[in-house]
């Protein structure tokens, strides 16, 4: 059943969901088909491969907000 | 050049890009132009139907919090910002094991960027490519 993001991050609040055909807005996701949910991400990704194969898009997403922070990023191969 | 959009970050956040492993799995990725080379949480490539042993090698990456061992995996196809690569040559790592919890899951690093002239314009939240 397709439902809107707003819709599963009440549900589901501060967890991984994994998303059907999802709906996006460049980089926001508007709605999806909820397949899978866990507050372990881990979790979501093994257990949820399985629920994934009949559907064209899948998508994974954090229903919380995370903390906010400054991030430094550098990786070089050596 | 072709134009793509993103929400623009605030002070804390980073440029935040949809990418997308074969043609179905659609993850964030961060741009990072201090990344020699793309890398990706293995969890979500295991989500992607990748099995965990089947890395063609491994090397040792520099990273914020030390060196680090990542293995290697070739991606059969990989697209971002409308560039499709495919056999890509991506590394991997456990981002949850080095304490990543954050909402993308990978690094856009400059070997999927070195051959498209690219202009990133963080005030619009655009990136304008060849």
């Amino acid at each position: 059943m397709y439902q809107s993001f707003e819709k599963i991050k009440q549900q589901y609040p501060n967890e991984w969901v994994l998303l059907g055909n999802p709906e996006k807005q460049n980089t926001a996701i508007i709605g999806g088909i909820v397949l899978y949910h866990s507050k372990d991400k881990k979790e979501v990704c093994y257990i949820g491969r399985d629920k994934t194969k009949d559907f064209a898009k899948i998508t994974l997403a954090f229903t919380g907000e995370l903390k906010s922070m400054r991030r430094v990023g550098i990786m070089k191969r050596l | 050049m072709r134009t793509y959009l993103f929400d623009i970050p605030d002070e804390e956040e980073v440029v935040i890009l949809d990418a997308l492993i074969g043609n179905k799995y659609e993850y964030l990725l961060a741009l990072d132009t201090a990344a020699t080379h793309t890398t990706i949480d293995s969890n979500a490539l295991y989500l992607a139907g990748y099995e965990l042993k089947n890395a063609i090698g491994e090397t040792e990456i520099e990273t914020s919090n030390g060196i680090i061992i990542v293995e290697i995996y070739k991606l059969e196809r990989f697209e971002c910002l409308g560039i499709v690569k495919t056999h890509f040559d991506i590394q991997v790592y456990d981002f949850l094991a080095h304490g990543i919890t954050s909402n993308y899951h990978g690094i856009l690093g400059l070997d999927f960027l070195r051959h498209h002239p690219f202009c990133l314009d963080i005030s619009k939240g655009e990136i304008r490519i060849q």
